[in-house]
């Protein structure tokens, strides 16, 4: 403890509130970043960023399998997946947007509801010709992916939810107050240091030059004009998944789920309004959602596909392996956790790496 | 500010920021702490210069200056103003006593002596992340001069000459806002030098500290100990009961140490807590320890239910009535004096 403590104390955090502002269109992005507007009868003029590997001329090892499509969450971009998209594209085709509102796409006056964003990858995924997909969605991104199951149960061959929201109830009182202090003008409001406590003490629970990139790049973000519309897309967003909840109609979702959880998420449950341990939500949905599996990561936090990759990425692949290939051929065992089995392999593995890694 | 006196004044508040955080948040302010006589220059008056620095993410460095005039004579409000009124007994503050010669009164019989003052305080500060949210370990540090003059009707002034340290390590060890383990230290000057059998300030200095209970009602609690009986609970309206009510130790100075352990079963919703503290004269000489232990329920936001129980050991405190109670012999107090409280604690705003 008295190592940690003056370690904390000596070491100085980096500033970046002195550097220029950053177009959204300079974010750094895991592959070349491609564009398009989509064209569609409510959603006409909205430019969606994105990756697709195979714009980008990476053959993977099963080209035929079905494609992988990552939703970030709240206040994120495809940055957020930087440690799965290399990753995975080398097993098969993978694409990542920036929802519109965040990251190098637009920024139009428009609701920025769960139910409007699945208009925008129903919107997106025609654009691109695809019809059937595996979606991963971490946090505001599982809601948005629930809600495009519930909505297209024939375009989705399996669910990958990473810490999503949509699994806690929160009551009127509750909801409004949330509105309330995300009102539009709040992300604007934040300021550096504010960010840095909330990167490093409850996004991220492991810190690495990734985290201080994305940090870097907020703050940057922030001095730019076009972090108006972020933050009102911000607002929206956070009212939208509170009035457009899905936690009463995850029993409707058909498609092979996996749920992924670190284990000390700091976000999940919301520590002012509900309290208690994650793995209680994550059993909440897990026991809702027929067939789900779970899998509890160690260590891992609220960006639980950053602050143990290999640990998500093993759960993502075994989970791709055994149930989107034989989606519905095998049933999944009522009610299971992997936390017993293949977390507790994952989690030995991790330790193992951690160890390697404090020993170079 | 909140003295618990008839107390107004006016305040400045202002701070200079950047995109980063307040660099730079001051007070100033001056206000009236016992108006007497309306017309009458009987009054005791503070003026306050604090300073808070933010020179980097998660250090905080304060600097305060605090002056208080005190022309009250000792006779403001109801119990009387300053170091020598039954406000500071009342307090467990520092009551000094000076009298007047029986041959100046005519009467044959000692008075009280009028006592003006004028008391500074000066301290600077420093902590850590202090409030535990930009990561698991805080630290936070105090050090306080406090100087002045007394001013006695008749007689020599004496000088304050009185200090305070403060110190406190905190470390969240797993989830939960309860889980935490916090250390603190409290040590502050007295002064012993009329243990012998005569006053304090008989050699025209009084090494302890004066605090603000001197002029208002718990105008100075130490708020973060986590006691329920050795010191003041902060969270209970009278806080009339604890062992030692004020910092200065009633005039013999504290050499103080608190160990919480904090854990929540139910993170952020249920917490557990035992607490040990134990407190000293400046000379050494036992005060009581405190052994304690608390449940907290928080069902909703800003809402707190809580059960608390504590014993004191070997309680021994000031005799506020002796002719000299910064002096007088400890008075021990029942063996084993314990509480239990249940809280109900709702902000509402």
């Amino acid at each position: 403890m008295i190592a940690a403590l003056l370690s904390s104390l000596m070491a100085c955090a980096p500033r970046y509130n002195h550097l220029p502002a950053l177009s959204p269109a300079d974010i750094t992005a895991p592959l070349p970043t491609q564009s398009m507007v989509v064209d569609t009868a409510s959603l006409a003029g909205v430019r969606i960023a994105y990756i697709d590997s195979r714009q980008a001329g990476i053959q993977p090892r099963d080209p035929d399998a079905t494609p992988l499509v990552f939703v970030h969450g709240l206040s994120s971009s495809m940055g957020f997946w930087e440690y799965q998209l290399n990753h995975l594209a080398a097993e098969r085709r993978v694409l990542a947007l920036d929802l519109p509102g965040y990251g190098a796409s637009s920024r139009p006056d428009a609701p920025y509801t769960p139910p409007w964003y699945s208009e925008v990858l129903t919107a997106w995924l025609d654009q691109l010709g695809l019809d059937r997909v595996v979606i991963v969605g971490h946090s505001m991104g599982g809601q948005v992916a629930l809600t495009f199951a519930l909505r297209h149960e024939d375009r989705v061959a399996g669910l990958v939810l990473a810490a999503p929201a949509g699994f806690e109830r929160f009551s009127t009182g509750e909801a409004a107050w949330m509105k309330n202090y995300w009102h539009e003008e709040r992300a604007l409001e934040a300021r550096e240091d504010e960010l840095r406590a909330t990167f490093t003490q409850v996004v991220f629970n492991h810190h690495d030059e990734g985290v201080e990139r994305l940090l870097r790049e907020r703050v940057q973000l922030g001095r730019d004009p076009s972090f108006r519309g972020t933050s009102v897309a911000v607002s929206r967003s956070i009212a939208g998944m509170l009035d457009y909840p899905v936690i009463d109609r995850l029993g409707e979702i058909r498609a092979p789920t996996l749920i992924v959880f670190g284990k000390d998420d700091r976000m999940i449950p919301n520590p002012v309004f509900t309290g208690g341990r994650t793995e209680t939500i994550a059993k909440i949905g897990r026991d809702a959602i027929d067939g789900a599996q779970l899998v509890m990561l160690p260590g891992a936090g609220h960006m639980v596909q950053h602050d143990d990759p290999e640990g998500f990425n093993q759960a993502l692949l075994w989970f791709l392996a055994g149930q989107v290939h034989t989606a519905r051929q095998r049933p999944a065992p009522t009610g299971s956790t992997l936390s017993d089995t293949f977390g507790d392999a994952v989690s030995a593995a991790v330790s193992a790496a951690v160890r390697d890694g404090a020993s170079q | 500010m909140i003295w618990g006196s008839e107390a107004a004044g006016v305040a400045a508040y202002g701070r200079i920021e950047n995109s980063a955080r307040d660099l730079l948040r001051y007070r100033l302010g001056g206000f009236t702490l016992i108006e007497d006589g309306v017309a009458l220059a009987d009054d005791a008056t503070l003026w306050v210069a604090d300073a808070e620095l933010r020179p980097a993410y998660a250090w905080d460095l304060g600097a305060h200056a605090w002056w208080l005039h005190d022309n009250t004579g000792g006779n403001g409000g109801s119990f009387g103003s300053g170091p020598t009124s039954q406000l500071s007994q009342l307090q467990g503050g520092p009551r000094l006593v000076f009298l007047n010669s029986s041959a100046s009164t005519g009467t044959g019989t000692a008075t009280a002596a009028e006592v003006d003052a004028d008391l500074l305080w000066f301290s600077v500060d420093a902590g850590w992340n202090r409030d535990l949210d930009r990561g698991p370990l805080g630290l936070r540090g105090m050090a306080l001069a406090n100087l002045g003059r007394l001013y006695v009707t008749d007689q020599p002034d004496v000088d304050v000459r009185g200090w305070l340290l403060n110190g406190e390590l905190r470390w969240r060890w797993t989830r939960g806002r309860g889980s935490e383990l916090a250390l603190q230290g409290l040590a502050s000057s007295g002064d012993s030098s009329g243990s012998g059998g005569g006053s304090a300030t008989d050699d025209g200095r009084y090494t302890g500290i004066v605090t603000g209970n001197s002029y208002g009602i718990v105008g100075a609690v130490w708020a973060t100990h986590n006691t329920l009986l050795l010191f003041p609970d902060p969270d209970a309206i009278n806080r009339q009961v604890a062992v030692v009510s004020d910092v200065s130790g009633a005039g013999r100075g504290l050499l103080a140490a608190t160990l919480s352990l904090g854990f929540d079963p139910i993170p952020n919703r249920l917490t557990t807590r035992l607490t040990a503290a134990q407190a000293a004269t400046a000379s050494g000489q036992a005060i009581g320890t405190e052994t304690g232990a608390a449940l907290t329920w928080h069902p909703l936001p800003l809402f707190d239910v809580g059960l608390h129980g504590a014993v004191v050991t070997g309680a021994r405190v000031a005799d506020m009535t002796a002719t000299s109670p910064a002096t007088a012999p400890l008075t021990t107090l029942p063996a084993y004096p314990w509480a239990v409280l249940a809280h109900l604690q709702w902000v509402l705003f």
